[in-house]
């Protein structure tokens, strides 16, 4: 197998997103998860020196990504005794919220879950790109992840529009294909 | 006779709002009867909804720049 090299100036721009979903499918909290991909490119950085090339670079990045997401709930346990439960069953009558109406499901912890299933689904794409050329994969993200302009497509990567489409069209039929029944009905 | 192949193609470009309305027209009619090409153009626009919705878990521009500017001080 080839020996893999780091490139820390495209890190951000290759793998931030990757990351950052991955992240979020594990600790439900974007500002954390944020967090948590900004020192996992430091740690790689303080650390290239012990890489050896037999991984991919983004595989050596979900690893200290790992790490760093168990670090995260081992200092959060560490404050486990400190949490506070209160439980309040409406005892101070009708100026209350009815106790019933308090159990609904809050409206920003379905938003939250709803982000961590889009993360879940970035990270399923992401994974069917992997599969795919790396040309292919690279059209396909410009133009429907990053919105980028056939035009500009074109004159990026030195193709014509026809081929620009061509490609498009395989990337996403193999898309679906890997997405399967599990994302699409 | 246009073939399902073409009908496909027209079928992604549309979800870019790339077809032109002579392509969209040549889908249409072709829709009308052919069953596997409908099935196709369902999925291919549940892939995209999909795709929309992968849009509101990535980092923002603002957000990268950051990023980058904090490793560029850690470097």
């Amino acid at each position: 197998m080839e020996k893999q090299e780091l490139h820390p100036d495209t890190w951000v721009d290759r793998y931030a997103d990757y990351l950052y979903r991955y992240a979020l499918t594990r600790v439900n909290d974007e500002e954390l998860a944020r967090d948590l991909v900004q020192e996992t490119f430091i740690a790689g950085l303080q650390s290239m020196g012990n890489f050896q090339g037999r991984a991919s670079e983004r595989t050596w990045l979900v690893a200290i990504l790992k790490r760093k997401v168990i670090d995260h709930y081992r200092r959060a346990n560490t404050h486990k005794g400190r949490a506070e439960v209160r439980m309040d069953f409406g005892t101070g009558g009708e100026e209350q919220e009815s106790w019933l109406e308090g159990q609904v499901a809050d409206p920003e912890s379905l938003r939250e879950n709803d982000a961590i299933e889009n993360a879940e689904l970035g990270l399923a794409i992401e994974r069917c790109l992997s599969r795919l050329p790396e040309r292919h994969a690279r059209v396909f993200t410009l133009k429907s992840i990053q919105g980028w302009d056939t035009e500009d497509i074109c004159k990026e990567l030195g193709v014509n529009p026809s081929n620009v489409w061509v490609i498009i069209h395989r990337a996403r039929t193999a898309l679906m294909e890997c997405l399967g029944s599990q994302w699409l009905t | 006779m246009i073939s399902c192949d073409k009908v496909q193609s027209i079928c992604t470009k549309a979800q870019y709002r790339e077809a032109s309305l002579y392509e969209k027209g040549l889908h249409f009619i072709h829709t009308l009867y052919c069953k596997a090409c409908i099935e196709f153009s369902r999925k291919n626009n549940q892939l995209s909804g999909l795709l929309d919705r992968t849009a509101a878990s990535t980092l923002s521009e603002e957000e990268k720049k950051a990023m980058k500017q904090r490793l560029g001080q850690a470097r």
